[in-house]
């Protein structure tokens, strides 16, 4: 039985993850999704009600039937020959998502995640109801395109202010580079002038007193914590500002927190999730997001915690 | 209830896939403040650090990036933050999530 990985071709975690599967013995099949149609063949049957068939590379093929478990790890979009119009890249797109993602989404193994709820979990939004519903203490949130609401949520937010953040990536490429917008504190300039918040979607958030901030990874029912101290005052609004100016150690979260984290991934439909979570001078413990995708070599190298390993048993195993 | 029993996604975003590396960047330019989403206001440029690259292409055979001497990515570059793309969850739809194809490292963009 093979652990299929589907990631990009650079991507250091799931070459540890391959590493690490190895070491166990146990056969991986990797694959880029960028590699279909021109390195990626797929050839399923739905029979006796499943889909049976192969995947294979020139490399390498894999029986869909003997698959122990899926490790979803942000495949690269499918890649088709240049000399496609743009009607038809789109429309072969569209036919090999539906396809190839639905055949594999359909396959009864593992997935760590499934691609479906992964993508459900990325509406944060949603993450916050389901953060509250299991018992996380969530920080009071707006999401608007109008300013006079912007400006009445921070007058409501006292004197800890505002933070803006985006709903989703932070960054994006633009004049032939990449830009960033991190999370901010909401200045009296940012209020004066909001131009361009009915433009879209927007969310803010009250700021959660801070000593600290703490990455909660959850893999299966095995719950780690690192603690990240900032060193600086950008790293102190967003840890991501500022790398160089950070500490980690590693923590058990209170139990209130491990039941909580634990109850939002069953609740999203997820194995593994990287939480990140405020803590506050009084040690509490405030929900800022659930990335179901997100990160942990840093976090592994950092804090010393077993995250690779955790996880290739779970996949080794096949089963929550 | 829980949340997977009520699906947000759309079918076409159900099978989320990352910006490939190898996308160009966008040449667009800011539109002028009062089109330009506020959010996107806030964004400042940042630059790779110089130095952090190696060389590297995909040995299919060990499964997984080595550099021109064929020594693993993970064992020769260990360290620094790698993420040289703004991926979403899609490389088609626009992101409803964060993630990086080159972790060693955090959700993060690269230091200036």
């Amino acid at each position: 039985m093979t652990v299929l990985i589907l990631a990009a071709e650079l991507d250091v975690n799931a070459d540890r993850m391959v590493r690490a599967l190895g070491d166990r013995g146990v056969p991986v099949f990797r694959a880029d999704m960028g590699w279909f149609p021109q390195q990626l063949a797929l050839d399923a049957e739905f029979r006796n009600g499943r889909w049976v068939g192969r995947l294979a590379t020139p490399y390498r093929e894999v029986a869909l039937e003997e698959l122990r478990s899926v490790w979803y790890r942000s495949p690269s979009a499918f890649r088709f020959p240049v000399q496609l119009s743009g009607t038809e890249r789109q429309h072969a797109q569209h036919e090999a998502k539906l396809g190839v993602g639905g055949v594999l989404s359909a396959l009864p193994t593992m997935w760590v995640n499934h691609p479906s709820r992964h993508a459900d979990a990325g509406y944060k939004p949603r993450q916050l109801v389901a953060a509250a519903r299991a018992g996380l203490d969530v920080a009071p949130t707006l999401v608007t395109n109008d300013p006079a609401a912007v400006r009445r949520f921070a007058a409501q937010s006292g004197p800890a202010g505002v933070v803006t953040k985006m709903l989703g990536a932070p960054a994006i490429t633009e004049q032939g580079g990449r830009r960033v917008a991190l999370t901010e504190r909401l200045s009296p300039a940012h209020l004066a002038d909001l131009r361009g918040i009915e433009i879209s979607a927007h969310q803010f958030q009250w700021w959660a007193s801070k000593r600290e901030e703490a990455r909660v990874i959850v893999i299966g029912q095995q719950v780690f914590g690192v603690k990240i101290q900032a060193g600086s005052t950008a790293a102190y609004v967003d840890w991501r500002a500022d790398y160089d100016a950070l500490s980690y150690e590693q923590i058990d979260p209170p139990a209130e927190v491990q039941r909580g984290v634990r109850t939002v991934l069953a609740d999203l439909g997820l194995l593994f999730g990287a939480f990140d979570f405020v803590i506050s001078p009084e040690g509490t413990w405030t929900f800022l997001e659930i990335n179901p995708g997100g990160q942990f070599g840093f976090v592994e190298d950092r804090a010393g915690v077993p995250l690779t390993s955790t996880l290739a048993d779970l996949l080794a195993r096949g089963t929550p | 209830m829980t949340a997977t029993d009520d699906s947000l996604a759309p079918a076409s975003a159900q099978f989320p896939l990352a910006r490939p590396d190898t996308a160009p960047p966008s040449w667009d330019e800011p539109s002028p403040v009062g089109v330009r989403p506020w959010g996107l206001r806030r964004m400042g440029p940042v630059m790779a650090p110089a130095g952090r690259w190696l060389a590297w292409g995909y040995d299919h055979d060990r499964q997984l990036a080595a550099d021109a001497d064929g020594v693993p990515v993970l064992d020769a570059a260990a360290g620094p933050p790698t993420a040289p793309t703004t991926p979403g969850v899609d490389g088609e739809d626009p992101p409803s999530s964060e993630d990086w194809i080159n972790d060693y490292t955090p959700d993060e963009p690269l230091q200036p």
